[in-house]
C-alpha cells in the first residue's frame, strides 16, 4: 500500500511539472504503458516513474520519495 | 497542458476521463503540439469522451483541412468530435507572419465552409459534429449564434454575464453556451495565485485595449507584463501583477470559491463549463477537486 502511495504522488509531482519536455518521448511513452496496464506502482514501472520524476523535479521527487509532498 | 508532450497529454486526457468528464478541448497553438494528432493519439486511449480543437484559426488553417480533419478523428471516435474555431491568438499570428484581418468575417466564413466541406466528402461521412465559435468580444459573439455553440472566453462573473446578454435569446434550438474558465485552485490560494500568474498575464498581454482600459490597465504596464513573460521573468512577474487583470483573466483560489463561480455561471443560463489549464499547481488534485464541484452542480442543477 505504501508504494502505491508513494506512486501516487510521484505521478502527481510529474502532472504538475512544467518540465515535461525534459523527458525523451521513448521513456514517456514507456511509462504510459504502465499507467494504463495500472502498474506504475510496482516493478519496471515504478521505476520508470522514479526515473522520469527525476528528470523533471530533482528536489520534488526526494520530497515524494520521503512522504514530505504536498 | 498545451505545452506538454503527447504521452503527458494523453495521460491527463485518460485521467479526464475516469474522473468522469463530458469532453476534452485540446488547445491549438502553433507552437504547442498539433491538436488534431493530439486528439487522434486520445481518441485510441478514451472510450466515452467528447474531443475537440480548441480554438483553430482559419488564418494557419483552411477550412478544408479543418473539415478534413475532424472527419478523420471521427472515424477514430465516432459521434464524440467537436470543433471549436476562432480568431487565433493575434501575436502568435503575428510571429508567423499573418495578419490578423476581419476577424468576425473570417471565422464566419470559415464555420460555412467547413460544413459545405463536410458535405462534399464523397468517401465517408460524419453527421454530428458540432461547430463552436470561440468568442470574447460582442461582434464575434453574435456571429457565434451563426454556429452550433460558442466557447466564452471570460474567466469573470461580471462579463460572463455581458456576454449572455450580448447573445439573447435568439438562438437555434440545441446552441450551445460554454464558459471556458482560466482555473487556478488549491487548498492554499496563494499557490493557486501564482500558478494563475503567468497564465492570466499572458492573457492579458493579448487582450484589446478597450477590456485593458475597462480594468484600469495602461500600456505601459501591458508592456512591462509582456516583457516580463517574454523573458520568463516569473519573480519580477509575481511582484509585478495586479489583482485587477489576475482576478478578470482567471479564476483562482480554493475550490469553495470555484465552486461558488460555477454556480454562477450555470445560473447565467450557461450550458456548459470548459475548465482550462493550469487547473492549479497540483494538477491531479485539482482534477479530482473541480470533478468534485461538477458533480455537485449537476445534482443541483437537476430539477
Amino acid at each position: 500500500m505504501r508504494r502505491r502511495r508513494v506512486a501516487e504522488q510521484l505521478l502527481e509531482v510529474l502532472m504538475s511539472s512544467v518540465n515535461g519536455n525534459l523527458v525523451p518521448p521513448e521513456l514517456g511513452w514507456e511509462l504510459f504503458g504502465y499507467f494504463v496496464e495500472d502498474e506504475l506502482w510496482r516493478g519496471k514501472g515504478f521505476r520508470v516513474l522514479l526515473k522520469a520524476c527525476r528528470i523533471c523535479e530533482p528536489e520534488k521527487t526526494r520530497m515524494a520519495l520521503r512522504g514530505e509532498f504536498r | 497542458m498545451p505545452k506538454d508532450p503527447l504521452w503527458k497529454l494523453s495521460m491527463a486526457a485518460v485521467m479526464v476521463e475516469k474522473h468522469g468528464f463530458d469532453g476534452l478541448w485540446v488547445s491549438e497553438h502553433f507552437f504547442n503540439r498539433n491538436s488534431f494528432i493530439t486528439l487522434s493519439t486520445i481518441a485510441r486511449h478514451t472510450r466515452r469522451i467528447l474531443l475537440g480543437p480548441a480554438v483553430v484559426n482559419p488564418y494557419v488553417y483552411h477550412p478544408a483541412q479543418m473539415a478534413q480533419a475532424a472527419a478523420t478523428l471521427w472515424e477514430l471516435a465516432p459521434h464524440r468530435v467537436r470543433m471549436a474555431i476562432g480568431a487565433g491568438d493575434a501575436s502568435a499570428l503575428k510571429q508567423l507572419g499573418y495578419a490578423r484581418e476581419k476577424p468576425v468575417e473570417k471565422v464566419l466564413w470559415a464555420v460555412e465552409e467547413m460544413r459545405n466541406y463536410f458535405e462534399k466528402l464523397e468517401t465517408y461521412r460524419v453527421w454530428d459534429v458540432k461547430v463552436f465559435v470561440g468568442a470574447q468580444g460582442p461582434r464575434m459573439l453574435k456571429a457565434s449564434t451563426k454556429a452550433d455553440g460558442v466557447l466564452i472566453n471570460w474567466s469573470n462573473l461580471e462579463m460572463l454575464k455581458e456576454s449572455v446578454r450580448l447573445l439573447g435569446d435568439d438562438v437555434a434550438k440545441g446552441f450551445t453556451r460554454a464558459a471556458y474558465l482560466m482555473t487556478s485552485i488549491h487548498d492554499d490560494a496563494e499557490k493557486a495565485w501564482k500558478t494563475a500568474v503567468p497564465y492570466a498575464a499572458y492573457l492579458m498581454i493579448g487582450s484589446s485595449p478597450s477590456y485593458l482600459n475597462r480594468i484600469g490597465v495602461d500600456e505601459a504596464h501591458r508592456k512591462e507584463v509582456e516583457e516580463l513573460v517574454i523573458t520568463r521573468n516569473w519573480d519580477r512577474l509575481y511582484q509585478a501583477a495586479r489583482s485587477e487583470w489576475v482576478d478578470f483573466f482567471s479564476v483562482w483560489g480554493k475550490p469553495e470559491k470555484l465552486r461558488e463561480f460555477v454556480d454562477e455561471v450555470v445560473d447565467m443560463g450557461f450550458d456548459e463549463v470548459v475548465f482550462a489549464g493550469p487547473l492549479g499547481p497540483r494538477y491531479m488534485k485539482a482534477l479530482k477537486s473541480i470533478a468534485k464541484i461538477c458533480r455537485a452542480v449537476k445534482r443541483r442543477a437537476k430539477p
